[in-house]
């Protein structure tokens, strides 16, 4: 399954990408730590590693490591807002239980 | 730090310096070693780094400025003792600081006495690489010194009266 | 759910470690908040969707409000309603003129005491009710608690107003990673944006203080050269010079509160229409008096023309410190709601002879560029800077007849220790007292003065025989300490100060507590969780340390390094606070001699990898 972005997240990643001056896309990963198993990684992108897989959604390219596309498989990014409070959203398919926070998951 | 200011920035121990390398050297060593990059750090590094941060801030303002370098490296060779400065040139000292009183407001005058002794500042600037580097006379080399330290702060005064 | 940011390659944080990081401009008039968000530096938002908060704190005798709620109280309750307060803060009552503010002020033992419907207020706490604010509108919008902020300054602050700001941070709950110059952080946010490099002016004329600062950029590194300006002089006095002019020809009554603070707001309505009309016609009824005139752009420019004249004095003085002349300035930079004036652009106009920097807002600039600093300072940057900031004024100590002998003269690179060797001047004389002042002037009464202390058990001797030492040192912050010794014997008679300005750190502690009324328990598992972190800081970075750089140490130097660092991993788990603290304690003591050695191997390899550089040319 493809790794997308909303037309919204797009949109922000693009205005930071140009602002930022350089970065060739965005980098979805996770690793292993925190309160529940695993988080979210969310990085600019300045040099693709060369297995690392790449999707391209709205015009954004997404990288994605072969080891966190497990986990990660069918994600779509997402940009939302609560209250002043804006930021990313990681709409992962996978996750059956995350920490109260949202910012670690299980699968 | 028991470095030699010289060997610090990694440059020959001469009055003739190259600025741009010192410049240079240090940008690179404050580049490394400022305290702004241990912000997040130990409370050792922090220390540390203000330390050393601190004493490269004070070699360069030294070696950098033509009259505390000659002090520098006459203090590396010398004992420091005070020196008095021959009665010519107490007598020209007054007679520029009289000068300077009599032309404060106009600015042509100020001009020209600026190019005057600029020219002073680098006639004994010239004088002290030569004692200094070549014929290592120390004591010929602090009397310069003064003069130099002299000539320099009159033409801070001046550039004053000119803004 | 937490929302996630992008970071940059490499510095993503663990979950609930965020290193979230602000940048303050605390304003005289306004204050603003920043925040690096994905890389781009952005101004918060408050509520009410505005980004400028009025530096305006509202007293009544429940409640305390910040902010436009404040300012709305400016024309029915003067005397609650406390403004331009960064021209009272690090201040005593005698270095104010009370006329200019329509306030009950008072002395309050080295502080200005401000009497309000709600208590004594010192310009300490009031600043913190605004950046009390501030932090609030930034955790709002960025999701969670604050690991800490860059706070800037006028370059022209001396130490008691600096420090005063520090301890206003400390109150308001702020972790201050560094005090910055306004005019730097200026330079910081245009330097980044246009990739600019060469010799460049900052002119930044705020509310109530102005300064100039000349700045060499090249590749990350913003050298200040010199810096000037008057901590007394803005906008404010700009608004002055028109109710001066009002007062003289209508015969006001000054004297009253309600009066004055309606005049200073027409005043000000005034000034801020003139910035883009030819001129401006006015008719209002103040104290039964109705003031009918027109006012025109060139009118104006006579009444501030002094004003104007002092500020490019100030200017040349900084480019006669660098050394430089108006031809070598490759760019000046506009900065402070106050340069909108025409009159302003005008004049540095033609100093410079070149077109003014002014594209990026002058009222954001300062905050955006503080806010890149923090997030430097923080080590989720990009960008490869520094900032080598100076200090703006000579610091001396009193000499015999009142004279100042200058010890750190001012536009010195910092961080800066320099001493100076002093004697007795009496038979016998076993104390010395040490007066510390700030200013360019040369007899004490006319500088600042910051401390005073006494040298004792100075062995007795003949008079010119001992050999006081007295060493000043200025931190990144801008902020002095000063020690003392008597160097010819081994009796060390030595002492450290760093001048206090009518708070003490108790005072700040009771302030503190009383602001935060944590029950006793959240109180423990706060500080358990504080050296958790701290512990676990350490453990991390010693490790890193070991890693790189082992070869520095003796085998028995390494080994008892290693057994301290399983000493402190032992503990840690041991939820005993006083336990983990001890070993903390221990591990930093043992790597003090580690550190130093890194950093001079850091100094090493600064070189090395020039000369290596060279070499590929």
């Amino acid at each position: 399954m493809p790794i997308s972005m909303t037309e919204k997240a797009a949109s922000r990643a693009k205005n930071y990408l140009e602002s930022r001056g350089k970065g060739m896309g965005l980098k979805l990963a996770v690793k292993t730590t925190g309160c529940s198993g695993m988080a979210y990684v969310l990085e600019f992108v300045d040099e693709a590693s060369p297995d690392d897989q790449i999707f391209e959604s709205h015009g954004i390219k997404i990288l994605v490591d072969p080891k966190s596309l497990i986990y990660i498989d069918g994600t779509e990014l997402d940009f939302v807002r609560e209250g002043l409070n804006e930021g990313f959203q990681f709409n992962n398919p996978n996750v059956k239980d995350s920490c109260g926070c949202g910012e670690s998951f299980t699968v | 730090m028991t470095q030699n200011y010289f060997e610090l920035f990694n440059l020959p121990e001469k009055f003739q310096i190259d600025s741009v390398k010192l410049q240079e050297n240090y940008r690179s060593i404050q580049k490394e070693i400022h305290p702004d990059r241990f912000a997040t750090s130990t409370e050792n590094e922090k220390v540390q780094s203000m330390i050393k941060s601190t004493q490269v801030n004070d070699a360069y303002q030294t070696l950098k400025s033509p009259t505390k370098r000659a002090k520098y490296i006459l203090s590396l060779h010398r004992s420091v003792e005070k020196i008095t400065l021959p009665p010519d040139f107490l007598m020209q000292q007054m007679e520029w600081e009289e000068h300077l009183e009599d032309i404060e407001k106009k600015i042509k005058e100020l001009d020209q006495f600026k190019l005057t002794i600029n020219k002073k500042y680098e006639e004994y600037s010239l004088m002290l690489s030569t004692q200094i580097d070549n014929d290592q006379n120390w004591n010929e080399a602090a009397i310069t010194i003064d003069k130099l330290y002299f000539v320099e702060k009159l033409l801070h005064k001046i550039n004053i009266a000119l803004n | 759910m937490a929302l996630l940011q992008i970071s940059e390659p490499g510095k993503s944080t663990m979950p609930h470690e965020h290193r979230r990081v602000i940048g303050i401009d605390l304003g005289t008039t306004n204050s603003l908040v920043a925040s690096v968000i994905s890389g781009s530096p952005a101004i918060l938002i408050q509520d009410d969707k505005s980004n400028l908060l009025p530096s305006v704190v509202y007293y009544s005798k429940n409640t305390v409000q910040v902010g436009n709620e404040a300012r709305d109280h400016q024309s029915n309750d003067a005397e609650n309603t406390i403004s331009s307060v960064k021209r009272l803060i690090g201040k005593t009552i005698d270095d104010v003129n009370q006329v200019n503010f329509p306030l009950n002020l008072s002395d309050g033992d080295g502080v200005i005491n401000i009497k309000t419907s709600n208590g004594m207020k010192n310009p300490i706490e009031v600043s913190a009710e605004i950046l009390k604010m501030l932090r609030t509108v930034a955790e709002n919008n960025l999701g969670g608690e604050l690991m800490g902020a860059v706070v800037t300054v006028p370059a022209y602050f001396d130490d008691a107003q600096r420090q005063a700001t520090k301890d206003a941070c400390q109150l308001a709950g702020l972790n201050i990673l560094r005090l910055i110059n306004e005019p730097t952080a200026a330079a910081v946010a245009y330097g980044l944006d246009k990739k600019s490099m060469g010799q460049f002016v900052v002119f930044d004329l705020g509310g109530g203080t102005f300064d100039v600062s000349i700045l060499n950029l090249s590749k990350g590194l913003f050298e200040v050269l010199a810096t000037h300006g008057d901590a007394n002089l803005g906008g404010d006095d700009f608004d002055q010079a028109i109710v001066n002019f009002l007062n003289n020809k209508y015969k006001l009554n000054i004297k009253d509160i309600e009066v004055q603070s309606m005049i200073s707001i027409l005043a000000r309505e005034i000034k801020e229409s003139l910035s883009n009309k030819k001129e401006v016609e006015i008719l209002k009824e103040i104290n039964g008096k109705e003031i009918k005139e027109t006012f025109t752009q060139q009118q104006f420019k006579a009444l501030v023309n002094d004003l104007i004249e002092q500020t490019l004095k100030a200017t040349k003085n900084a480019l006669n410190d660098a050394k430089l002349s108006t031809d070598q300035i490759d760019g000046v930079i506009m900065v402070g709601g106050s340069t909108r004036m025409p009159c302003i652009q005008e004049a540095v106009g033609n100093l410079f002879k070149q077109d003014l920097l002014n594209d990026l807002n002058p009222d954001e600039v300062v905050a955006l560029g503080a806010a890149i600093q923090a997030n430097i300072l923080a080590g989720n940057g990009q960008e490869d800077i520094l900032l080598l900031d100076v200090t703006p004024l000579s610091l001396g100590i009193e000499t015999m007849g009142s004279i100042v002998e200058r010890i750190i003269p001012r536009n010195t690179t910092l961080p800066i220790a320099m001493a100076q060797e002093f004697t007795t001047y009496k038979d016998g004389q076993t104390a010395m007292i040490i007066h510390v002042v700030q200013g360019e002037r040369d007899l004490v009464d006319d500088c600042r003065s910051l401390a005073k202390f006494t040298l004792k058990k100075i062995p007795p001797m003949v008079a010119g025989a001992a050999k006081i030492k007295v060493t000043f040192q200025v931190d990144t912050d801008g902020l002095l300490s000063v020690s003392a010794e008597e160097t010819t014997t081994n009796e060390k008679a030595s002492i450290e100060v760093k001048p206090s300005y009518g708070l003490s750190e108790d005072n700040i502690k009771t302030m503190l507590q009383s602001s935060y009324d944590l029950a006793e328990e959240d109180k423990i598992s706060r500080a358990l969780a504080e050296t958790k972190v701290e512990a676990n800081q350490l453990i991390e970075l010693t490790q890193k340390a070991l890693d790189a750089d082992k070869d520095l140490l003796s085998d028995s130097e390494l080994t008892s390094i290693k057994n301290d660092l399983k000493d402190l991993i032992n503990v840690l788990n041991s939820s005993n606070n006083d336990k983990i603290k001890e070993a903390t304690k221990q591990l930093n003591t043992k790597s003090e001699p580690f550190a130093a050695k890194r950093m001079d191997r850091s100094i090493q390899k600064a070189l090395t990898g020039k000369s290596i550089n060279k070499l590929e040319f």
